[in-house]
């Protein structure tokens, strides 16, 4: 698992590659932390390479969805390929994040 | 108005009374007419004793004074005849003196001894007769020479004197058979002066008179006479013809007759007395048909001068003729009296009594409805007049008390209603859809509930939650609304409890907790709580004093249970949980006392053996057929009967078909979850082996893994160690995944729903994993056995799953 920051067009881009699962959370956790200070600035979640993704997963990224919205940033979802936006929906997900 | 038959008398109160009146009157003339009848008769009696009495004196008298006078006559002229006699033209003037003198005499004739003139022959008997053609006296000589008969000699009748010094009257005879005419004859002998006879003075008496006479003195006109002469020959007959030619003892003796033999034999006798014969044989060639079986009184005496005997007759029918005559009339007189007496006081009843007739009809016109009918207008302070009163008072308060009654009425109109619906709303609380899993083919419940009143006490229920069938049947204590609003409660209590426990002990403590509560009314309900596991077939239940279901399979059963108490008697019990298996193919079959307490007409109970019996024949039948033909069979038992209590069944089938595991893996790890990806691969492996593709592998390995990681992070507090196993089992229905674990009890299935709707701000950051789980399997179910926490997780195996998924 390895997840990579990138700030591209004034857009905090975070790169999933592989399986976010259990095992993988606390550093991905870990990882994630630039995009805590995202005033003034969208956040794209990009998972496009993203294989897999477990309840830890998803308790990240609605994290980060709760961290950003008070300060006025949108969080969208690119790339997610149709098993893990059926994941997204059974949960709800999908009502929470935009998507692009 | 009834049409029945009904007495006349007793239709109206003038003619009861009048006829009762009349009855009365009736009976008190007969007790008086019978009184009189006896008395008149004895008075009667007594004056008809005394009247023949007297007549029978001056008969007697009478004839005496007749036949006296002759006698009289005779003996004077015997006393100064040799003054005479010694000359013939001298003893005629004599002889013609006699018989002119005497009326009664018709004949005086001198007989002298033989050779008494020399020249009149031997014998010489002059007479004198009164012939009553020319009504002269006319000479003749009886005894001359041409006669030479000697009368002194003769032993005739009359001559039989001559034997005698004194007179004597000789017996009766006929003067001649052609006339009838009765004769008796009087012969006084004549002495010289040396006292011999010289001849016999002798006078024919014709006895015409004493007919006369007697008519003339008998008592009463009907009465007939009889005079006998001591020779038993008549003198004086009704019937002429019996005069001198019937002898009445022969004739008594021919008639065979004791009495009258006895009667005539007395009279002859010269005795006086009174007799009574039953017939009275007055006429020869008489039969005895034509005589009148009538009774008559014989009154005798005797004339003892002459030794003839005179009898009257008085028959008895004719005492009483005139009597019975005038008591006819009075009879008739009394009738026509009573008839316009009882008219007249029919006329005054009836009169005195419309009123009540008035009163009656507008009583019938009350009784329609109509309250404000018109009472007849009576004034009368009589008895009448208080009944009208009583009656306008019954009005008023009829009235009054129907107004009450409409609104008691509508207000019991209004309460039906509401029961009615309380009814429904009960009833929506009771499942109501069979079968309630059509497509499920591991079970099949039906129940059904039969309230006596229009809301019950008696409750089931069940539902599927994580494979496991929750059920429940009960009894509150009571019937009506009540027990139809603890039941309520009830059922409630076991949806809300079960909805996150999954052990029968614990939720029929909960209950029992919630119940005991302010149970000031101290109903209490017996509760039979159920939980199947359905894949394994494993029933744990907790009784709370219910009766004993029935196993119905191979063989017919008593699931045995534990003795606990109903549910609301006593805060704090706790229940315990009991376990039995079910084996397939085998129902389960609960029911209420309303079923083994159904009392039929004879009020018997319908009883457990009863049920047992029926149940035995019901092992291979569905669920509806077992419970229908239980409630037939209860319902030919009951009859008539009127349901006594609520009858609530339910019967669970369970069919769980076993398949072969083909497949089988296990892995056990720590409770360290980095050691996930061995997991990872132990589930792509079952996977592959199950045919599954790429997403349903990836949900699947999501599944186990949030399954496994809560064991982890929950089931071993931080920092113990314990080990996960995982066990992956494959047959040809379904893919199964078992968790087991030896940490602290977790049933991650009694967690509450997760909410996918809220929004960010709102939805918490955890509870995500076992609602996933739940999505991505087809059921969880989680058992606590032998110290180890027991997840078991399914996933069908046919492809409609798997083009479903995609």
């Amino acid at each position: 698992m390895k997840a990579t920051f990138k700030e591209e067009d004034q857009q905090y881009v975070m790169y999933f590659e592989g399986r976010l699962d259990t095992a993988a959370a606390p550093q991905t956790e870990h990882d994630v932390q630039p995009l805590n200070n995202c005033e003034g600035h969208d956040i794209i979640l990009d998972c496009t390479n993203l294989e897999y993704i477990s309840s830890s997963g998803l308790r990240i990224f609605l994290a980060i969805l709760k961290n950003a919205k008070p300060k006025g940033s949108h969080v969208y979802i690119r790339g997610l390929n149709d098993d893990l936006r059926q994941v997204f929906a059974m949960t709800g997900f999908t009502n929470l994040f935009e998507f692009k | 108005m009834n049409i029945q038959k009904v007495n006349p008398l007793n239709r109206s109160v003038a003619v009861r009374t009048t006829v009762m009146m009349l009855g009365l009157v009736i009976v008190i003339m007969l007790v008086s007419g019978l009184w009189q009848m006896k008395y008149t008769g004895k008075v009667i009696s007594r004056e008809m004793h005394r009247q023949a009495s007297r007549s029978m004196d001056n008969a007697v008298k009478n004839i005496d004074n007749r036949i006296s006078n002759v006698e009289t006559a005779l003996q004077t002229a015997a006393s100064y005849a040799n003054l005479f006699a010694n000359d013939q033209q001298q003893s005629y003037i004599l002889l013609q003196r006699l018989v002119e003198a005497n009326e009664d005499v018709s004949a005086v004739t001198l007989m002298y001894r033989a050779n008494y003139f020399k020249d009149h022959g031997k014998y010489f008997a002059p007479t004198v007769y009164f012939d009553t053609n020319d009504n002269k006296c006319h000479q003749d000589e009886i005894g001359g020479p041409q006669h030479q008969f000697d009368y002194l000699k003769s032993d005739s009748n009359w001559v039989y004197s001559n034997k005698l010094d004194g007179g004597y009257w000789s017996l009766p005879y006929l003067d001649s058979i052609s006339t009838h005419r009765a004769m008796v004859s009087y012969s006084v002998p004549l002495h010289d002066s040396q006292g011999n006879i010289y001849a016999v003075l002798c006078a024919d008496v014709e006895l015409n008179w004493i007919k006369k006479i007697v008519e003339e003195t008998k008592p009463f006109e009907y009465s007939e006479v009889f005079v006998m002469s001591r020779d038993s020959q008549y003198l004086c007959h009704p019937d002429m013809k019996w005069v001198q030619s019937i002898n009445a003892i022969s004739y008594a003796k021919q008639l065979n007759n004791a009495h009258y033999l006895e009667l005539t034999r007395r009279m002859l006798k010269g005795e006086k007395g009174i007799d009574t014969l039953d017939k009275l044989i007055t006429h020869l060639n008489q039969s005895d048909a034509d005589q009148k079986p009538s009774k008559s009184i014989i009154y005798y005496a005797p004339i003892d001068r002459v030794q003839w005997s005179i009898c009257f007759t008085i028959p008895e029918h004719k005492i009483m003729e005139r009597p019975n005559k005038l008591r006819s009339i009075m009879l008739l007189v009394l009738i026509c009296v009573l008839i316009l007496i009882s008219t007249v006081l029919y006329l005054i009843l009836h009169y005195q009594l419309r009123p009540l007739k008035q009163l009656s009809l507008s009583a019938s016109e009350i009784a329609k409805g109509n309250f404000n009918a018109k009472l007849p207008a009576i004034y009368t302070p009589d008895e009448i007049g208080q009944l009208r009163q009583s009656f306008e008072d019954m009005q008023h308060s009829l009235s009054s008390y129907v107004e009450e009654l409409k609104a008691t009425t509508a207000s019991k109109a209004s309460m039906e209603s509401e029961l009615r619906i309380a009814s429904n709303i009960q009833m929506a609380m009771i499942p109501k859809v069979f079968p309630p899993f059509p497509d499920r083919d591991d079970i099949d419940v039906y129940g059904m509930l039969k309230p006596a009143k229009e809301v019950g006490g008696d409750l089931f229920d069940f539902f599927i939650r994580n494979e496991k069938l929750f059920f429940c049947i009960g009894d509150v204590s009571g019937k009506g609304v009540p027990a139809s609003l603890l039941m309520a409660v009830t059922r409630s209590l076991f949806r809300n409890i079960s909805a996150h426990e999954s052990t029968p002990d614990n939720i029929v403590t909960h209950i029992n907790e919630t119940m005991s509560q302010n149970n000031e009314a101290m109903m209490f309900v017996t509760l039979f709580v159920g939980v199947l596991d359905l894949p394994t077939g494993k029933l744990r239940f907790c009784n709370a004093g219910h009766n004993h279901p029935i196993l119905i399979g191979r063989n017919c059963d008593i699931l045995p249970c534990e003795p606990n108490i109903p549910i609301g008697v006593m805060a704090g019990w706790k229940y315990k949980t009991q376990h039995a298996i079910i084996d397939p193919y085998t129902t389960l079959f609960l029911y209420t006392d309303g079923l083994t307490e159904a009392e039929n007409t004879k009020h018997e109970l319908f009883g457990s053996q009863r049920m047992m019996d029926v149940a035995k024949n019901l092992e291979d039948h569905g669920v509806e057929t077992t419970l229908k033909a239980m409630y037939k069979a209860i319902h030919q038992f009951v009859g008539d009967s009127k349901q006594s209590d609520d009858l609530t069944m339910m019967a669970i089938r369970y069919t769980r078909q076993k398949y072969a595991d083909r497949y089988q893996q296990s892995i056990t790890l720590p409770n360290d979850i980095h050691t996930l990806p061995r997991l990872n691969t132990l589930v792509d492996q079952v996977c592959q082996q199950a045919k599954f593709d790429e997403t349903l592998t990836m949900q699947m390995n999501l599944a186990i893994e949030e399954a496994v990681v809560n064991v982890m992070n929950y089931a071993y507090p931080q920092g113990v160690m314990g080990e996960v196993n995982i066990m992956a089992t494959i047959n040809d229905k379904r893919l199964k995944f078992i968790i087991t674990d030896s940490g602290v009890p977790f049933d991650p299935t009694a967690k509450a729903e997760t909410d996918t709707t809220l929004s960010a701000e709102e939805r918490p950051i955890g509870g995500l994993g076992i609602f996933l789980v739940r999505q991505l399997m087809d059921s969880v179910n989680y058992e606590r056995v032998d110290e180890q926490n027991i997840l078991t997780l399914r996933k069908k195996l046919d492809t409609e799953n798997l083009t479903q998924q995609q």
